[in-house]
């Protein structure tokens, strides 16, 4: 019997459904198996909380899987031996990348891990991971990246300093920043700064790009094709202001390198009064400062705009590679995740780390609560979460960052340009990155 | 009358060369306080690393950074690997290099202009150009997961061909004449005649490959991937987790970990090299 | 006859390859893993290519082009590069020959000296940079502001400005490597005969004249060898820039390998770091040449 026409169509219709909704099964872990994850965490509690975590699951995983961590360095020696990596065919299954910087990179290649399926058949509830730490985890529709290790810049203070001057609370805006700076400036006899009331470090792409966001812009349009603060002066008021800053004498110029070190050990020497920092690094910081007697205070960022405050976040993703993987690796490397991002998991995470609980279930766990009564500073960062922001999505973002900081090295470190040449210069840059 | 003459121009004599030697002691602090500031960081507690004006003397003595250190690193494993991977460069370069460098000072041959040449280019290029497709290649020959992409690549030792075959060229003809006029080989002449007589420049070229091969950091970090196959200077460098803030007396008492097997190799060494540089040739 | 012949064949065969075979080794070594890569860089610098996507995009001479006319930072890392070279080869090439003849003298003393001035060499360069940052601290109690206070000078911001970065890491790279180098003319110098010294000790001749007429000439294999290896070498810097300055600040002290990381290993163009690590092989080349041709004569072998 010859089928009509529309039968057939309704048939091969069926067929097609059906088959796609085969294929798009993903697979389940038939038996034991061996994964590699390649991360960023060094030494230290960093390093051992994974280090821990893959003996848990390799313990009590019921299909056998096992996991290999590797330490590969800082973010961008990791985002680049796994580049090269997946070229010579010998990649990771997991790999934990900048949230900005990295995931886009691989995303765009398109060799990453759609984990929509595998979270929507196991029943994973995303909607326990706080939105904002998921913004760089989707591309193109895709699940693609999971929050790790994550953190918030904070407003790092000198408590004594401070009510030694007259002020018991951190400032709010960046008008009450300023004052504040002023305040505790000290100058010597020979009008050279022996106190800075305040630090930036060169690192634009966080606390500057939060000022342009508090001013109602962004460093980006929302499609990520083209720069958009250059135009509407909101990257030159910025700018401005910083320079501003430290040509008055009360904001610490950071150093060529190693900016961050030296300048929270010129904190704990009583010569820097306030800094933004990551949340990421306050269990040391707290630490230290307590080994020389200071009182550590941690605050939101101050805004510029009091009806617009906000926080970049920044940190680690873990992603899962496919490029190269068969459906048993990426099976397993999906358990994996599951794991860490369990609520126990993410949440002993931040306790030994001072890294933000990825989901809002880790922080309600216990080991976070008592974290919290005894130390309120770590809750501060989990609370700046609801007022955090994140830059959108483009793949010059990147290049673009880094030609920033470059040109902020000349501004602020050199001193050599005016905010003006400044914005030219970025003018430039934008025209040559966002082709 | 004659305590004056042994007294007077011997303390003349002295005090003219004090100058001197106050001046080369002075040098010789230059180049060593950098290092002995290194050491005494390492002893230092964290306050005290920070504390200003610093302190030339540790005021609160304290193991706690080596042990801190040694305690959460197998440093062992390290350690043996890079042992193993400077001790068979040295071998390797040294059994590439002598007869190279001999046949480049010894004889003419079609192509040798372009072969040394060729030496001098290698001598050029950074590993910033040859990275990646030595790592490509690497990973084709399915050799990532061993110690050989840190020791191959590198077994032609340019500067050393260069520098040997400078000293080969300036020992004089009468020597390896004479050899000839004994019947000995090629072989026996390169081994018993010259190589002797250039011993001075094959140690000084060995201790130099020592110290780039265990100091280096950017290739192992390329080419390893996985951790126990990684020297110690990989190790070393992982105590500075950015995001989590540096330690100085750790990070000295690292580096210090790192250079002492350097120090001692070359103490040990130092006299032999000085012995070797004694050795005047053929008077 | 022909058993005479024979042998001389087999020796002659034997003289003529034994060449060869010394230098196949070498040659082996060479060819797979600095001419392969070298090949392959100048291929791609032709494409646009990021390791990842197998597909390269042919481009052409664009790599090149926008190399020296589209952007500026390259043309300013050679400068920087020619920049320190000059200065490093000027001043270690001096500063070794000086310290060499002073310590000269077989003495224990001498030898403590030698000794301490080799050991920068041996501390990794990470260790140094921190220490030197120390030393060279921007504000008036850093050790170097400090003496210049001494003298009543105004203190300077050493690594923090593009005024005196590049000075700062001129510094270190000749700090750390003048032991080494001088390690080599002393040797040098050892060789020169003790006859040499006594005959121009009896003929009263003058010290300048003794140095320039008879051993420099005698060390100028030496001396010719220092001036290749040190510009070949500073031309390569990579780590004293990478732990000192990162290239700060702004662009002061980019120089080209580390131009070529940062293309190669942060943005990912393999293609356009592929052409600048062409041009920089080119000048290096070039360099080179002039140098075999123009000094090659004046070196003096025994």
């Amino acid at each position: 019997m010859k089928l009509s026409k529309t039968m057939t169509l309704v048939l091969c219709l069926l067929l097609t459904v059906s088959l796609g909704a085969f294929a798009a099964e993903p697979a389940k872990v038939e038996g034991p198996i061996t994964i590699t994850v390649w991360h960023t965490r060094a030494a230290g509690a960093n390093g051992d909380q994974i280090a821990n975590a893959v003996a848990r699951f390799n313990a009590t995983n019921p299909y056998g899987i096992v996991v290999e961590e590797v330490y590969q360095g800082g973010y961008p020696e990791t985002l680049a031996k796994t580049m090269q990596s997946i070229a010579a065919g010998t990649a990771p299954e997991i790999v934990l990348l900048e949230r900005a910087a990295g995931v886009p990179v691989l995303a765009t290649q398109g060799v990453l891990l759609d984990m929509a399926p595998y979270a929507e058949r196991d029943g994973f509830q995303l909607d326990n991971v706080p939105p904002v730490l998921l913004k760089y985890s989707y591309y193109d529709g895709q699940l693609v990246a999971m929050p790790y290790i994550r953190s918030t810049p904070l407003f790092y203070y000198n408590k004594q300093m401070f009510a030694e001057a007259g002020f018991t609370e951190a400032p709010k805006t960046i008008e009450e920043l300023i004052q504040v700076g002023r305040a505790l400036h000290k100058k010597n006899a020979n009008g050279e700064t022996e106190v800075w009331g305040f630090a930036l470090l060169n690192d634009p792409g966080w606390f500057i790009q939060n000022m342009i966001y508090q001013m109602g812009s962004n460093l980006v349009s929302e499609d990520g094709q083209k720069v958009i603060c250059l135009e509407d002066g909101t990257m030159l008021a910025a700018l401005k202001a910083w320079r501003e800053w430290v040509d008055e004498g009360w904001c610490w110029p950071p150093t060529v390198t190693r900016g961050e070190a030296t300048m929270k050990d010129l904190f704990n020497q009583g010569k820097i009064a306030s800094y933004f920092a990551s949340s990421g690094g306050m269990t040391n910081i707290l630490n230290n400062a307590e080994a020389v007697g200071i009182e550590v205070g941690v605050a939101f960022l101050p805004t510029w705009d009091a009806a617009r405050p906000s926080a970049p976040t920044g940190g680690g993703n873990l992603a899962i590679i496919k490029q190269g993987k068969n459906d048993q690796q990426l099976a397993a490397a999906w358990e994996f995740m599951k794991f860490v991002m369990s609520d126990a998991e993410a949440a002993g995470n931040a306790a030994d780390t001072g890294y933000l609980p990825a989901t809002y279930g880790s922080a309600q766990q216990p080991v976070i609560q008592e974290l919290w009564a005894k130390r309120p500073e770590y809750k501060v960062a989990f609370d700046q979460l609801e007022i955090a922001q994140e830059l959108p999505w483009s793949p010059y973002n990147s290049e673009f960052i880094e030609q920033l900081k470059v040109i902020c090295s000349q501004l602020i470190i050199d001193r050599t340009i005016t905010p003006e040449e400044a914005i030219e210069a970025l003018k430039i840059e934008a025209r040559l990155i966002f082709r | 009358m004659h305590s004056e003459s042994i007294w007077g121009p011997k303390l003349r004599r002295g005090a003219a060369r004090l100058p001197g030697i106050l001046g080369k002691l002075f040098v010789a602090f230059i180049f060593l306080f950098p290092f002995y500031w290194m050491v005494i960081t390492s002893f230092k507690p964290y306050a005290e690393t920070i504390q200003f004006p610093p302190t030339l003397w540790p005021q609160n003595f304290t193991l706690d950074a080596y042990i801190s250190i040694i305690g959460k690193m197998n440093l062992l494993v390290y350690v043996k690997n890079s042992i193993i991977v400077t001790v068979s460069e040295i071998v390797l370069q040294l059994l590439v290099m002598i007869p190279a460098a001999y046949a480049f000072a010894r004889y003419n041959f079609v192509g040798k202009g372009l072969m040394f040449g060729m030496v001098l280019v290698a001598l050029m290029i950074p590993v910033q150009v040859t990275f990646i497709t030595v790592y490509l290649l690497m990973a084709k020959w399915k050799l990532l997961g061993t110690l050989l992409p840190q020791i191959i690549p590198f077994g032609t030792n340019a500067f050393g061909i260069f520098l040997l075959r400078q000293s080969f060229l300036q020992i004089p003809e009468e020597v390896i004449e004479s050899a000839k006029l004994d019947n000995a080989s090629e072989l026996q002449t390169m081994t018993q005649i010259m190589l002797p007589m250039a011993k001075p420049t094959v140690i000084t070229i060995c201790m130099f490959s020592f110290i780039g091969r265990w100091n280096a950091y950017f290739w192992p970090l390329i080419m390893t991937d996985v951790e126990r196959i990684r020297p110690l200077t990989i190790a070393i460098e992982r105590l500075k987790d950015l995001e989590y803030g540096i330690n100085w007396s750790v990070l000295m008492a690292g580096n210090v970990l790192l250079v002492a097997p350097i120090v001692v190799v070359f103490f040990f060494a130092s006299r032999k090299i000085m012995e070797a540089f004694a050795y005047r040739g053929v008077k | 006859m022909k058993q005479q012949q024979e042998p001389r064949r087999k020796s002659f065969t034997k003289e003529k390859i034994l060449p060869y075979i010394m230098t196949a080794p070498a040659m082996a070594f060479l060819l797979v893993f600095t001419f392969y890569p070298m090949a392959n860089l100048i291929y791609l610098s032709f494409f646009d290519y990021n390791l990842i996507n197998p597909n390269k995009r042919f481009v052409g001479w664009r790599n090149y082009y926008e190399l020296f006319f589209v952007r500026k930072d390259f043309l300013n890392a050679l400068q920087n590069t020619a920049v320190y070279t000059g200065a490093v080869v000027f001043f270690v090439i001096l500063l070794a020959l000086l310290l060499a003849l002073w310590i000269r003298k077989d003495s224990k003393f001498n030898h403590f000296v030698q000794t301490c001035a080799f050991t920068p060499h041996l501390v990794a360069m990470l260790s140094c940079a921190m220490i030197w940052a120390w030393i060279m601290d921007a504000n008036r109690y850093g050790l170097f502001n400090t003496v210049l206070s001494f003298f009543n000078l105004p203190p300077l911001r050493w690594l923090n400005s593009s005024a005196t970065a590049m000075l700062s890491v001129v510094i270190v790279s000749v700090w750390k490597s003048i032991g080494y180098y001088c390690l080599i003319i002393v040797s040098a110098l050892k060789a020169i005969p003790a006859e040499i010294y006594e005959a121009a000790e009896l003929d009263n001749t003058p010290r300048y004249r003794l140095f320039f007429r008879i051993i420099l000439p005698l060390l100028s294999p030496q001396l010719f060898f220092l001036l290749v290896t040190i510009t070949i070498n500073s031309f390569k810097v990579f780590d004293t820039v990478r732990v000192m300055t990162e290239g700060g600040p702004g662009n002061a002290t980019d120089v080209i390998s580390f131009y070529i990381y940062r293309y190669a290993f942060r943005h990912f163009r393999i293609g356009y770091a592929s052409a600048a690590g062409t041009v920089l092989m080119v000048i290096l080349m070039l360099l080179t040449a002039v140098y075999f041709r123009g000094l090659s004569r004046r070196v003096h072998y025994q």
